[in-house]
């Protein structure tokens, strides 16, 4: 870079060029949106098709989501690891996601211990269209947002309908908030 | 010229400009990435950064990683404020430049 005579112009543009760099590192990575995409509509259709049988611990499906947890902490140390530049875009986002898996995890001990499971998947409906509504507002990106909209109107009906329908209705939210944003932000 | 703002001297420079404008967007970057996205020398670049350093614009921590040596850059209160009144004075010229027209 030049530094002979810079005018006024020349640093306006050296600015705009510099905030179109730093705009092209928002990454909207889409594997995680897959991954607990695919992982929450596997179990939750798997348990809904095992309470239909006589089987006795359908619930024992939901396991795998240990294995989603797994590969969500190998890979974001990883990936902390390689990055070169951490933007606040990144900060609040991961932090999104702590909140919104912390709150998961106290509705499923309260209706573990204290209101009963019919009331915890509404809440994690509710949940998941919170963090992806607020993830697709910072990303400026239409399909979590909507998928978000969509998720929180599919919770306050999940409170009306019975827990096996609870489970079709958490399928259908992965599918709308998770996978089909998750798609669209790869292609 | 009574109605311009003087730009500050510091960021009046394209190197140093690039930096202050690459890191108000981001919580930090590392030396390699800067050097990257500026298209600055090593050599220059280091000097520059120094330079903001010493004005208290910039925080840059040294460090190791994988065995090898590692800056990290990160823009302080200060060096926002200046970069804001930088811009404000900037926005001042660009105004009357186009009163003029």
């Amino acid at each position: 870079m030049a530094q002979q005579t810079f005018t006024e112009t020349d640093s306006w543009n050296t600015i705009q060029e510099m905030i179109a760099h730093a705009k092209q590192e928002m990454r909207n990575d889409s594997f995680y949106f897959l991954l607990w995409g695919w992982l929450v509509l596997i179990a939750s259709l798997a348990h809904f098709a095992l309470l239909q049988t006589s089987y006795e611990h359908p619930y024992a499906v939901w396991i795998l989501m240990i294995v989603g947890a797994g590969r969500t902490i190998y890979r974001s140390a990883t990936t902390h690891k390689k990055q070169r530049v951490r933007t606040y875009v990144d900060k609040f986002i991961v932090n999104l996601w702590i909140a919104v898996s912390v709150g998961i995890v106290i509705s499923l001990l309260a209706a573990g211990f204290v209101t009963g499971w019919q009331v915890a998947y509404p809440y994690l409906i509710l949940l998941y269209g919170i963090g992806t509504f607020l993830s697709g507002t910072i990303f400026k990106f239409k399909p979590l947002i909507f998928g978000g909209i969509i998720s929180w109107c599919i919770a306050l009906v999940a409170f009306f309908v019975s827990f096996p329908i609870q489970l079709l209705l958490l399928a259908l939210t992965v599918l709308v908030a998770y996978l089909i944003p998750g798609y669209l932000i790869k292609k | 010229m009574a109605d311009f703002k003087e730009l500050n001297p510091l960021l009046h420079s394209q190197l140093r400009l690039a930096v202050i404008s690459l890191l108000i967007g981001v919580e930090e970057a590392e030396f390699t990435y800067i050097k990257e996205k500026t298209g600055a020398t090593a050599g220059n670049l280091s000097v520059q950064i120094n330079k903001l350093k010493e004005a208290e614009y910039l925080e840059v921590v040294k460090s190791f990683k994988d065995n090898y040596p590692q800056t990290k850059c990160s823009i302080t209160r200060k060096g926002v404020s200046a970069f804001e009144e930088y811009v404000n004075a900037l926005q001042s010229y660009i105004d009357q430049k186009s009163k003029n027209v």
